[in-house]
């Protein structure tokens, strides 16, 4: 194994980890993702009406 | 059926005329070639026509002629096609002999499952979006406010002339309005958006392109490539009739065909020793493209500008001291961007004074050139629905607040939303892009493009009002800048990368879907399928006679389009047109018939302006509430009307 590969193999692993964090900001702070959850609920409301 | 035979024609012969690629060994390069031609065949025969007409040597753009000169065009490509097969076969031995395709291209067998599911996910949520278009009508502000209102014009009055009262929305370049027109003259409107189709598709070649001159894994520019096609504004703009990912497509067209002039195999073992006929051939057509995109949207001006800069820098700097070599590739790089554009600056300066028209030219408090200021366009303000407050926009990936995102409260649209895959990955990449840039490691292209694309940023920032839809080519840019993030976590953290990738793409297109998906089940629902159901407006206007002038004083923008009628055969005069009170003479002037008029039934209705009075006789003819709005129908007074049309 050439020397550089775990130390890539670790910035990968860092990247990643930033990048999941990224979409996990995204996911609880996005008004995309609340406000389909508030759309569904709506719809459910008037189909239920 | 003359559209058509048109639109069928000039394909036939861009893919006859891309026969003369045929010494690029990469299929992509070859699709995105005849991508560019068949764009630059439908639209500068129309250019032409337009320009005739405008001088005088023939009376009106009529599709027919038009069709028929397509025809020659294919023919005389068929006579140039045939007439290189014989060269080839003649001098075998030639360096401009045609190459097979590369192995590197026998995707099939590398293509990985994360980006199978992917595409999947990407083509399930596009297939529904194309089911709502098919089954409705092409919809979005602009489109129905001017887009659609101006292609319509076109078919209707035979010119592409600027109305004298200089109105900028039938001022602007409209090379995908001409599209359009085709489009809406086959009387299928669900059919206009397919221009954007064709875009994304050549968008997403040149994604793929640039992303491999970035990277040597091929995986890693389709994951760029299938971030684009995730994001929100990509996705709606797709199936809407906006011109910004028309633009956007050809810009980056143009910069992947640029980087491909020389065949990366020859690139790293020969030195520059002039311009070979294959690489001046790609030169031309990456000007060809760059002109398609300035002949979109005066927003376009600024990233050609840069391109066009780009380009003369790199061509002196390769040529060295063949500075007859590099003149003559900016010389034939010029003329191909003036080829799809000229007209647009042509018609300007014949009816202006400024080419540039409806843009004003200032220096200073000088004015240069008259027109209007970008901010009577496009308002400052504007971008402020968007985000609270301006500092926001730094973090605008993340939170995608929209103002007022209506009934439906996605905040995703043709002007808005970047998606989970974005934000994930893109500003991340960026930074990754720019760590390796500054430490000297990773592709050239990558250490010019990152600092243009920051200084582009700023340039949006400042200059093009903070609008979400005039940075589409630097969101796409910066899905190209990833590439490199995406190389290493697919080679070092390849499960968790793919998961999340995925995951991402399929968060994105499930809140995007819920647009469409709703909008059918409403439609289904009411059995809402009718033209004015769809737009809601009074059926009236669909019974009128044709040729019927019909005034919008409704206070909606977007009725300058759907007061067309369902067959468009109603000569709609926009709400933009009106500068003061209705006279009478202003009623004559533009063989007025019937005035329009809204009044919403709640006070302070968003997207209602106030109407404009009315100061000439009129009666009454119908009244109707429709979608919350009390429509009247003002018959004009024959008296006033020589010619008036009868009501249905």
């Amino acid at each position: 194994m050439p020397p550089e590969q775990p130390q890539e193999s670790r910035r990968a692993q860092i990247l990643l980890g930033i990048a999941c964090a990224s979409a996990f900001v995204w996911l609880v702070h996005s008004f995309a993702v609340r406000n389909l959850l508030l759309a569904i609920e709506q719809t459910a409301h008037k189909l239920a009406r | 059926m003359a559209a058509g035979l048109y639109l069928l024609a000039s394909a036939c012969s861009a893919w006859l005329a891309s026969n003369f690629f045929r010494t690029v060994s990469t299929r992509t390069v070859r699709y995105l070639a005849a991508m560019v031609l068949w764009a630059a065949f439908v639209i500068v025969p129309v250019h032409v026509a337009a320009a005739l007409q405008m001088a005088g040597w023939i009376s009106a753009i009529r599709l027919w002629p038009l069709a028929a000169a397509q025809l020659l065009i294919v023919v005389l490509c068929v006579l140039g096609s045939s007439r290189l097969v014989t060269a080839h076969h003649d001098k075998g031995s030639r360096s401009d002999q045609p190459v097979p395709l590369g192995t590197e291209e026998n995707w099939k067998y590398s293509f990985p499952a994360y980006l199978l599911v992917c595409s999947g996910v990407l083509a399930a949520s596009y297939a529904v979006f194309y089911a709502n278009l098919a089954s409705s009508y092409p919809t979005g502000w602009d489109a129905l406010a001017y887009h659609l209102p101006v292609a319509l014009r076109w078919i209707q009055t035979g010119t592409m002339r600027i109305p004298t009262y200089g109105a900028w929305q039938y001022a602007l370049p409209g090379n995908a309005e001409i599209g359009m027109m085709l489009l809406l003259s086959t009387g299928r409107q669900w059919l206009v958006p397919s221009v954007n189709l064709f875009a994304t598709l050549t968008m997403t070649g040149a994604v793929c392109l640039i992303g491999r001159r970035v990277t040597r894994r091929r995986e890693a520019a389709m994951a760029a490539a299938i971030v684009a096609l995730s994001l929100p504004i990509v996705e709606f703009q797709t199936f809407s009739a906006y011109v910004d990912l028309f633009g956007t497509a050809f810009l980056l067209a143009s910069l992947a065909l640029f980087l491909y002039r020389r065949e990366p195999a020859r690139e790293r073992t020969t030195a520059f020793n002039g311009p070979t006929r294959s690489s001046a051939r790609m030169l031309l057509l990456s000007g060809l493209a760059c002109g398609l995109a300035v002949g979109t949207k005066p927003v376009f001006y600024v990233y050609a500008a840069v391109l066009c800069v780009g380009v003369a820098v790199t061509l002196i700097w390769e040529s060295g001291r063949h500075w007859r070599a590099s003149l003559a590739g900016i010389c034939l790089f010029a003329l191909a961007v003036l080829v799809p554009s000229l007209f647009w600056f042509g018609r300007g300066f014949v009816q202006t004074h400024n080419p540039v028209f409806p843009l004003q030219v200032k220096v200073g408090s000088h004015v240069l050139l008259q027109g209007f200021a970008p901010s009577e366009i496009t308002r400052n303000e504007f971008s402020d629905k968007f985000v609270r407050r301006r500092a926001e926009w730094l973090i605008y990936p993340w939170t995608e607040w929209f103002r007022n995102p209506g009934d439906q409260l996605i905040p995703y649209s043709e002007g808005s939303g970047l998606g989970a895959a974005f934000a994930a990955f893109v500003p991340l990449g960026v930074f990754w892009a720019g760590y390796q840039a500054a430490r000297g490691r990773g592709a050239l292209i990558l250490r010019i493009l990152i600092p243009v694309g920051l200084g582009l940023l700023a340039l949006w920032w400042i200059g093009l009002q903070r609008m979400p839809r005039f940075g589409l080519p630097l969101w796409l840019l910066g899905c190209v800048f990833a590439v490199p993030l995406f190389e290493l976590l697919d080679r070092s953290a390849t499960r968790g990368f793919r998961f999340l990738l995925v995951a991402c793409v399929v968060a994105t297109c499930t809140i995007s879907l819920f647009v469409p998906l709703r909008e059918l089940a409403a439609r289904a629902r009411s059995h809402a399928w009718r033209r004015c159901d769809v737009y809601v407006y009074p059926h009236f206007f669909d019974e009128l006679p044709r040729g019927a002038g019909v005034l919008n004083d409704t206070g909606i923008e977007e009725a300058n389009f759907l007061l067309a009628g369902e067959k468009l055969t109603n000569r709609v005069v926009a709400d933009f047109e009106v500068q003061g009170p209705i006279t009478s003479q202003f009623l004559q002037e533009h063989r007025i018939d019937f005035i329009a008029e809204a009044v919403s039934e709640k006070d302070n209705a968003p997207g209602m302006h106030k109407i404009v009075q009315v100061l000439a006789p009129t009666v009454e003819v119908w009244s109707e509430v429709k979608g919350a709005k009390r429509w009247r129908v003002l018959k004009v007074e024959t008296s006033q009307q020589q010619h008036a049309a009868s009501a249905p």
